[in-house]
């Protein structure tokens, strides 16, 4: 995201910049909304909901929202399931394969902080904000479609609102 | 076909004063043993005529404290009767003979009980790090007063 990143900086500098730089953004804010392609992956029984709602009777496709097997191709991930100690690792490697901008829906109790995992247990992570950072939580156990539905909105709105330099992770931290 | 009659004479008289407590009510009959004669009893279960018990369907530990249980599940392909085997070890450093030479299937259940609970497989060819994260350096999480990193205990409810 080099050069993206230095844009705004240029821009700024000219005269007019300022006009140029935000319709820019809203374009490429609206293109990048309206385009999230997803990582299939789920480690438990969230993931059942998440291909429910990729399937016909909910349809993410009507979001241009598509799977795909990469992290290379990817724009966003949904934690759909439990993440143990031993899967932690990986989820991390997942996510740094993801190309930029890339946001995560923690989805589910046990994505969001261990769910019914929570107490007593020695194998599972406690939150998968604890190896990657999360875009939007989604609580339930699982969640149904509505609200993974809700989530990819919310997520939406959030990408909206985005500046033109916020793009990296550098910057979002 | 033997009924259970018959396991428990044949149990009896081949080790006796070593099988302490038989509990033949079908389905789930079991006999309780001495740890030291495990290899000795899956060796005639699985090798005597009326028996025929050489399929092993799991291995279970259980934490009881004072001691670790072990469970075995063992039935017959054949004559479709079936056998629970539970005998008890040390809770910590417990040492146990491994049945892998007789019925390949304990090997990964019993490797799986050494991580789990620290009980060792003796005679068993492949002990090593099963299903806990490769790094793992916090002891055995299946014991009851396991405490570990991040370990948080459910508060009591009133
Ligand atoms: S939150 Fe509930 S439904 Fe989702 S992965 Fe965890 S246990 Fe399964």
């Amino acid at each position: 995201m080099g050069v993206i990143s230095k844009l705004p900086v240029v821009l700024e500098r000219m005269p007019m910049g300022t006009v140029v730089a935000t319709s820019l953004e809203k374009v490429l804010n609206e293109g990048r909304a309206s385009s999230l392609w997803y990582l299939l992956f789920g480690t438990a029984c969230c993931a059942i909901e998440m291909m429910c709602t990729g399937a016909s009777r909910y349809d993410f496709d009507r979001f241009g929202m598509f799977f795909r097997a990469s992290p290379r191709q990817a724009d966003l991930m949904f934690v759909a399931g439990t993440i143990t100690h031993k899967m932690a690792p990986r989820v991390k490697l997942l996510y740094e394969q993801m190309a930029e901008p890339r946001y995560v829906i923690a989805m589910g109790g046990c994505a969001c902080n261990g769910g019914p995992f929570h107490y007593d247990t020695y194998a599972v992570l406690k939150g998968v904000d604890k190896v990657i950072p999360v875009d939007v939580y989604l609580p339930g156990c699982p969640p149904r479609p509505e609200s993974l539905l809700e989530a990819c909105l919310k997520l939406q709105q959030k990408i909206k609102k985005q500046k033109l330099g916020e793009w990296s992770s550098d910057i979002r931290g | 076909m033997a009924d259970t009659a018959t396991i428990t004479q044949l149990l009896t008289q081949r080790f006796p004063g070593q099988v302490t407590a038989l509990d033949m009510v079908p389905p789930q009959t079991a006999a309780t043993v001495d740890p030291a004669i495990v290899s000795e009893l899956f060796a005639f279960l699985a090798e005597n005529a009326d028996l025929k018990m050489n399929y092993l369907s799991a291995i279970s530990g259980i934490d009881r404290t004072d001691h670790i249980e072990i469970v075995y599940f063992v039935s017959s392909l054949e004559y479709k009767h079936k056998l629970t085997v539970k005998t008890r070890v040390e809770r910590i450093g417990g040492k146990i003979n491994s049945i892998q030479h007789i019925l390949p299937a304990a090997n990964w259940f019993e490797r799986e009980i050494w991580e789990l609970f620290g009980v060792d497989f003796v005679g068993h060819p492949d002990l090593r790090r099963f299903l806990l994260p490769d790094d793992w350096n916090q002891g055995n999480p299946m014991l009851r007063d396991w405490e570990g990193e991040d370990f948080i205990r459910m508060p009591e409810v009133q």
